[in-house]
This record gives structure tokens, C-alpha cells and sequence, in this order.
């Protein structure tokens, strides 16, 4: 048991593909626990999201971090002894298929937490194991659509759109290890094991519920009141956040906007969302007339909150980025750069070369893990030629 | 130990404000643990973000579920005694101030963890506890801004925007989660308590850490990982598709009857697809245009395709997916003519409205509660009171309050 890594001891068989499933499944591994990815001889088809380096995409990277790899074909007649044998050693089961495939493929919750009483079972799926909708597959941007985030989600055009950032996996994800560790505390507090049924809908309703429950009594609006919100400047986008009465003050004073300042019809955020648009009309002129960098050090001077809009490599090289070691540089062969990796909050830093900071290929711990199960070379080596698994750098 | 609430019995002192820190302990909360929320006279300031009812907003709501109020002025000479007591029965403290701001008041970690060996002590600021930044107040807007994710969050228009949800408060919230969790499942086993520096932008960075990876790779503005996907506009709403697999493309030719794109050979795999996904998108957008979502919907659905009419979040909360799955629970609230909804998270049971674990505190409501189970009588609670150390929630002054 370690201090740094308290599920140290923990074991996970993780079927899930994709990203909610697996960095859940990694943040496990991060934490300590010896997370054994199971996928199919193709690979995770994360592995495929996007222009593979070195059998990994952005997506499949992140999302093993930690992890061995064993590559298996679970149709295979072998296969269910040998991921029978990895659960009855398992805490946690993870499986991302769509509602029914896993109990068609043997590995389902019931049989599984017979064999094994004390098993935390977290199915991941797009909305559910019940509902009319639970067999329909489901991926971040149908999830977007879905809740009603990309009907929120408009530019000034009107025209809706997408995030480009996975929230609805990313939370999936972490609700889902919100979900799991609980059940982990009570497992080792003799409570036994669980069936969790996460999904990524359930996930998508509780990271967006503030806009939810707001649109379910009045009419939404963009959040934040003016002044608050992007503005354009001289050279780039700033944005400022203005919430008292005080603040409000303040930056008409900054900016020249005295008659604002003294407007009693100004005052408390309703007043200033129901003038929104008066507002806007006035500060934008003023916001072109100076650079974002001016402005914002007039404004931070002055305690305000408010940031230039960096993109992703000036945030990057940010100083205050480096000094608060916020990312890992790990390499991959293929690379030209390192990929920058943030270090999630409660963890040590992810080093390079260690096995927290390495993300398995396909297949890469088949010996390690069948040999761990008793397998002898001999059997692996069959195996591997009757195309029941798939070790790595052998091709397929 | 319950098996539905395998906190139970875990003690957790919440001092923190907004959004971020108060949603990790309503998870805590809501998984068993006791949380007394520790609040100013005025209220947690996430009770005045917008319009507020009884003394709660949207914010203020969700993010304090099943916690007790104790509403007292930290800066009181009586307060030390009251806070130190606290603490020295819990095992999670949690803090939001800027970083400096809870030493000055006296509860700084070193002491605390002095106080309480076994202490995890949380602390959730914008930029965290070190750094050149770490004493710049922000919330999430602020992060979307620095992280990077505004100017990815761009409309067609070419103007970078805000998520109107509070993704990076949010995502805080469930990263601080994930760091608590896994130190009070070795709580007691012989280890130290710990300390948990967790901020915003160590939330918003994580959340968005596969646009970080593809931006170095030289690919963060391709925003479509698979072609034609998309979003769409049809004769009467908006539809989002996804097209991953060539049996996918086939489908979507065949009901779209876009003969020459089904034949065409440099159009196999999903690769090869994203580099033509302009004329792609333009092609499929054109005959989707002709007709209703709902009507596209409806063919896509049959033939397997993942696609999704956009829907806004009235009708999300009205889909029987959500209304079969209880994804919502609902909540009566004085001076409120429908009742709130408010989504059940994962592995917890249903919320259910009147139920501690269905009750979201109003400022103070709990004052005489918890200091009574402390061992102070009714006469020094009273004096308390009166010495303006703590406020207790009243109908009346919360109607004053909000009038």
C-alpha cells in the first residue's frame, strides 16, 4: 500500500474501447491499480481514431496510459477460461460494448459477479442498459446533440456547433471513476461487489446540469452578464469577468464609461443581463481602441478578472504552465514533438520510461500476462499461431 | 458501512465557495459522507449568480445537496474554537479562497494538519497554490479563455466563444474527486493525511489533454475525426451524424442516393474520406437541406447510423430515454411555480426531494444543529447569535433576504 498510489494492489480487467472507458480504466492504473487492457487483435479501435503513430492515436495513447495489453479474440474458443481466469483475480470489471454484446459474448455482469462476489462491474455506454434508446451507439458529438449542450453551444452566427474537446467522454469518464472508487471503499470494507451502469447521457445531463435546471424555469441566456463575456480588441480576444456591482464600477472607470458607472439602473447582475446588448454596444467601440495585453494588464492591475485568449501552444509555453509542471513531455516513436500530457491533480508526476508514463501497443504484455496465468511459452507461442492472440511487434 | 453509501461515517468540513469545490462535496455527500458546508453570514456568493429563490440559484442548488449549513463569521474571535473543534473530528477539509486567503484567517493547512494528523486537506483555487499566477482570482470563463479553449471553441463565424456550461468548474470538481477518493480508501491504514492542491486550470487542461495532444501533432484544427460527420442543418432543425466505418458511408449513400460517391474507390476508410470531407460535407449537407431532421432521423436510426437531432435541453429533459432512465430527479422550491430538476450522477442512488440527500441547504439552516451536537447549549448558541458570530436561517429572513 502506497502513499502515492493508493489502489496499489488493485486489480482491473478493462474490455472498454474508446476514451470514457479507458481513462477511467487509466486514471485507475495512475492511481495505482495494475489496469490489464483486453482488446481485440486489431486493436482498441481507439488505436484508429484519427492519423495512428506507432499503433497509438492522441485518444488510445491517453487512454492506456499505464495499462498492459493483452490482445485477444474473445470469440476465440480459449478465450473465455483465459479472461474467466483474470477476473476471479479482479476488483474491477469495465466493459464499453453496446448493452447486450457483453452478455452475448459470455463475459456479462451476472455470470461474472457469481464467479466473483466481491467484482465492482462498470458497464460504459452511450444511454444506458435500459431506456427505448439503450441500444443505439452513442459517441461524444451524438451526446452534444443529444442534451441539448450543442443547441447552447451557437456563435454569434446562430449556427450551433460542437466542441472540439470530448466532454462528454472526459466526464463519462470521470463520473464513472466518481462511481467506481466509492464502490472500491465499500469492497474493501466488506460490503462486496456492484454493478455500475454508467452512461455517457448520465455523464453529458450531470456536467451540463446547471444549464439544465436554469432552462427548465426561464429562458436561457448566454451565460455571464455584461460587461462579462469576449471582447474584441486592437489585436485579439479578451475575456472579462464582471460580477460585482463594485467590479462593474470599476471597469466603466477604466474604460471612460463614467455615465455607466453612476447608472443606478446598473446594478446587481440581472439588471446588467436584462441591458445586455446596451451594454455590449458601448464597451465594444472602447475594447477596439487597445490591445488585449493593455487591457488586461490595466484590468488585472486593478484586481479584475480577466485573460487574453491564448491558443493551445501559447498556453503551452506559459510561464506560470511550466513552473506548476502541469504537463508531462512523453515521447513515441513517430513523433516530431513530445506529447504534452497533463498531469491530473492528486497524482506525482507523470515521468517518462516508467510504466505509468508508458502506454501499451496492442498485444505488447500478452507473454507477461498469460505467463502470469501459467501459460508456458509453448502454449502462448500456439496460441498466438492459431490467431487466439496477437503479441507485439509480431504483424497480425 | 452501507453498500449505497460507502461514505457513510466520513466527517468532511466544506468551506468552499462557487461551484468547483462545493460540487466535489455534494459528491461526497451524496456517496454517505457528513458534509457541513461552512458559509459566511451572506451566503456561499454562488447563491447570488443570477436570480435567486429562496435563497438559491442554479448554482447554489445542485452543488449543495445533502449538506448541513453552518453560517458563521470566520473572523469572529469566537470562530477558531468553533472550526478548530470541526476539524478535529474530520477527515476531509475543503477550501476555495486564493491562495494565502485561508492562512490569514487561521485554517492554513500546516495548522490544521498539526491539529488533525489524519487530515486530507483540500485546496481548489483558479491557478493553483504555486506559480506566477497562483494569486489571480478565476473562475471558469477566465480558464476557458487561458487554457486554450476559447479560441478552439470557434463558431463558423470566425468569433471564439464560451461554453455557456461551466465545464472547467466542473471537470475541477470531478478531478478533486478523483484525488480525494483514492486517499480516503488508504485513510487509516497507517498512512498521513495529505495535502491536495487541485485548480481550474489543472481541471480545464486535463478535460481538453487530447486538443493539447493533436495541436503538437500539427492537427488541432482538424476538427473532424471521421468525415461526413457533423453537424447539419436540414429544412427544419439541426442534425448531428457521425460516419465512421465504410459500412456506415455505404448506408448513408444509399439512403442519401449519392450513386457516385458509394462507387468511389478513393473514398474507402475513414482516412481517406477526411482529406476530400469539404466536398463530402458540401454534398451530403446539400440533400440533407431538402428535407425535415426528424425525417433523416428517423431513415439513419433504421439503418444503424449514429445521428442525433439537436435537441435543446426542454426537450432532452422530456425524452423518454431520460424520463425511463430517471435521469432527473425533481425538486419543489418555495416561490418556484415547476418544480427544479437536477440530474442524478452515477453509482448513487435516486435523489428523492425531502430526504436529507435530497436537500440542499439555505444559508445557516443548520447553525443550532451542529453546534448543539457540539456540546454548546441553547443559551450560548443564542449568545452566539446575538454576538453576530453565527446566523440561523429563518423563513422570514430568508424572505427578507431575497425580497
Amino acid at each position: 500500500m502506497s502513499y502515492d498510489r493508493p489502489y496499489e494492489g488493485i486489480k482491473v480487467v478493462d474490455l472498454s474501447q474508446g476514451i470514457a472507458g479507458p481513462y477511467c480504466g487509466m486514471l485507475l492504473a495512475q492511481h495505482g491499480a495494475d489496469v490489464i487492457k483486453v482488446e481485440p487483435l486489431q486493436g482498441d479501435w481507439a488505436r484508429v481514431l484519427g492519423t495512428p503513430t506507432s499503433d497509438h492515436t492522441e485518444f488510445s495513447y491517453l487512454g492506456s496510459l499505464g495499462k498492459r495489453s493483452l490482445a485477444i479474440d474473445l470469440k476465440s474458443p480459449e478465450a473465455p477460461a483465459i479472461v474467466d481466469a483474470l477476473v476471479a483475480e479482479a476488483d474491477v470489471f469495465m466493459e464499453g460494448f453496446r448493452p447486450g454484446v457483453i452478455d452475448r459474448l459470455g463475459f456479462g455482469h451476472e455470470r461474472l459477479m457469481q464467479m466473483n462476489p466481491n467484482l465492482v462491474y462498470l458497464s460504459i455506454s452511450g444511454f444506458g442498459q435500459t431506456g427505448p434508446m439503450r441500444n443505439k451507439p452513442a459517441m461524444d458529438p451524438v451526446l452534444q446533440a443529444f442534451t441539448g449542450f450543442m443547441m447552447d453551444n451557437k456563435g454569434n452566427d446562430g449556427i450551433p456547433h460542437r466542441t472540439n474537446t470530448i466532454i462528454n467522454d472526459m466526464s463519462t469518464a470521470l463520473y464513472a471513476f466518481s462511481a467506481v472508487a466509492p464502490a472500491l471503499h465499500a469492497q474493501k470494507n466488506g460490503a462486496g461487489g456492484r454493478y455500475l451502469d454508467v452512461s455517457l447521457m448520465r455523464a453529458a445531463a450531470n456536467f451540463t446540469g446547471i444549464r439544465i435546471t436554469t432552462a427548465s424555469h426561464r429562458e436561457l441566456q448566454r451565460a455571464g452578464a455584461p460587461p462579462s463575456g469576449i471582447h474584441a480588441t486592437k489585436d485579439g480576444w479578451l475575456q472579462l469577468v464582471i460580477i460585482k456591482d463594485s467590479d462593474f464600477r470599476r471597469v466603466c472607470e477604466l474604460m471612460g464609461l463614467d455615465d455607466l458607472k453612476d447608472d443606478a439602473g446598473l446594478s446587481g447582475l440581472p439588471a446588467r443581463m436584462e441591458q445586455g446588448e446596451r451594454l455590449l454596444a458601448r464597451f465594444a467601440p472602447v475594447f477596439l481602441t487597445r490591445p488585449a495585453s493593455e487591457w488586461q494588464a490595466l484590468f488585472t492591475e486593478a484586481g479584475l478578472q480577466n485573460e487574453v485568449l491564448l491558443s493551445f501552444d501559447e498556453f503551452l509555453a506559459h510561464p506560470h504552465v511550466g513552473e506548476t509542471e502541469l504537463f508531462s513531455y512523453l515521447e513515441l516513436s513517430g513523433l516530431e514533438r513530445p506529447w504534452p500530457i497533463p498531469n491530473p491533480p492528486g497524482l506525482p508526476k507523470i515521468e517518462p520510461g516508467t510504466s505509468y508514463g508508458t502506454s501499451p501497443f496492442t498485444g505488447q504484455h500478452c507473454d507477461e500476462v498469460l505467463g502470469g496465468l501459467g501459460y508456458d511459452g509453448d502454449a502462448i507461442t500456439d496460441m498466438r499461431n492459431r490467431g487466439v492472440i496477437r503479441t507485439w511487434p509480431a504483424p497480425v | 458501512m452501507s453498500f449505497e453509501r460507502p461514505y457513510a461515517g466520513i466527517k468532511v468540513v466544506d468551506m468552499s465557495q462557487g461551484v468547483a469545490g462545493p460540487y466535489c462535496g455534494m459528491l461526497l455527500a451524496q456517496h454517505g459522507a457528513e458534509v457541513i458546508k461552512v458559509e459566511p453570514h451572506a451566503g456561499d456568493w454562488s447563491r447570488i449568480l443570477g436570480p435567486s429563490h429562496h435563497n438559491h440559484t442554479e448554482f447554489s442548488f445542485g452543488t449543495n445537496m445533502g449538506k448541513r449549513s453552518l453560517a458563521i463569521d470566520l473572523k469572529s474571535a469566537e470562530a477558531p474554537a468553533i472550526i478548530d473543534a470541526l476539524v478535529g473530528e474530520a477527515d476531509v477539509f475543503l477550501e476555495s479562497f486564493r491562495p494565502g486567503v485561508v492562512d490569514r484567517l487561521g485554517f492554513g493547512h500546516e495548522r490544521l494538519m498539526a491539529l488533525n494528523p489524519g487530515l486530507i486537506y483540500l485546496s481548489i483555487s483558479g491557478f493553483g497554490q504555486t506559480g506566477s499566477l497562483r494569486e489571480k482570482p478565476a473562475m471558469d470563463p477566465v480558464l476557458q479563455a487561458f487554457s486554450g479553449f476559447m479560441l478552439d471553441n470557434t463558431g463558423q463565424d470566425g468569433v471564439p466563444h464560451r461554453v455557456n456550461s461551466v465545464i472547467n468548474d466542473m471537470a475541477t470538481a470531478l478531478y478533486a474527486f478523483s484525488a480525494l477518493a483514492p486517499a480516503l480508501y488508504i485513510m487509516g491504514d497507517g498512512v498521513p493525511g495529505r495535502y491536495l492542491d487541485i485548480s481550474l486550470m489543472r481541471g480545464a487542461a486535463n478535460l481538453s489533454a487530447i486538443r493539447y495532444m493533436s495541436a503538437s501533432k500539427g492537427e488541432a484544427v482538424q476538427v473532424p475525426r471521421t468525415a461526413p460527420s457533423g453537424i447539419f442543418q436540414c429544412a427544419e432543425g439541426w442534425l448531428q451524424l457521425v460516419i465512421l466505418q465504410d459500412k456506415d458511408f455505404d448506408a448513408l449513400c444509399a439512403i442519401l442516393e449519392l450513386d457516385d460517391l458509394a462507387v468511389d474507390e478513393s473514398l474507402r476508410g475513414n482516412e481517406a474520406r477526411l482529406r476530400q470531407a469539404p466536398m463530402l460535407i458540401e454534398r451530403v449537407g446539400q440533400v440533407l437541406a431538402a428535407k425535415p431532421a426528424a425525417h433523416w432521423r428517423d431513415l439513419f436510426t433504421e439503418a444503424g447510423l449514429q445521428n442525433e437531432m439537436l435537441q435543446d435541453y426542454p426537450q432532452f429533459l422530456a425524452h423518454p430515454q431520460a424520463v425511463e432512465t430517471e435521469l432527473f430527479s425533481t425538486f419543489d422550491l418555495p416561490g418556484l411555480e415547476q418544480p427544479l430538476p437536477v440530474p442524478n450522477p452515477p453509482g448513487i442512488p435516486k435523489i428523492i426531494d425531502g430526504t436529507p440527500a435530497g436537500t440542499s441547504p439555505v444559508t445557516g439552516q443548520h447553525s443550532d444543529e451542529i453546534l448543539d451536537e457540539m456540546g454548546y447549549g441553547a443559551a450560548a448558541i443564542a449568545g452566539l447569535r446575538r454576538r453576530g458570530v453565527i446566523t440561523t436561517w429563518t423563513e422570514q429572513a430568508t424572505e427578507q433576504g431575497t425580497a
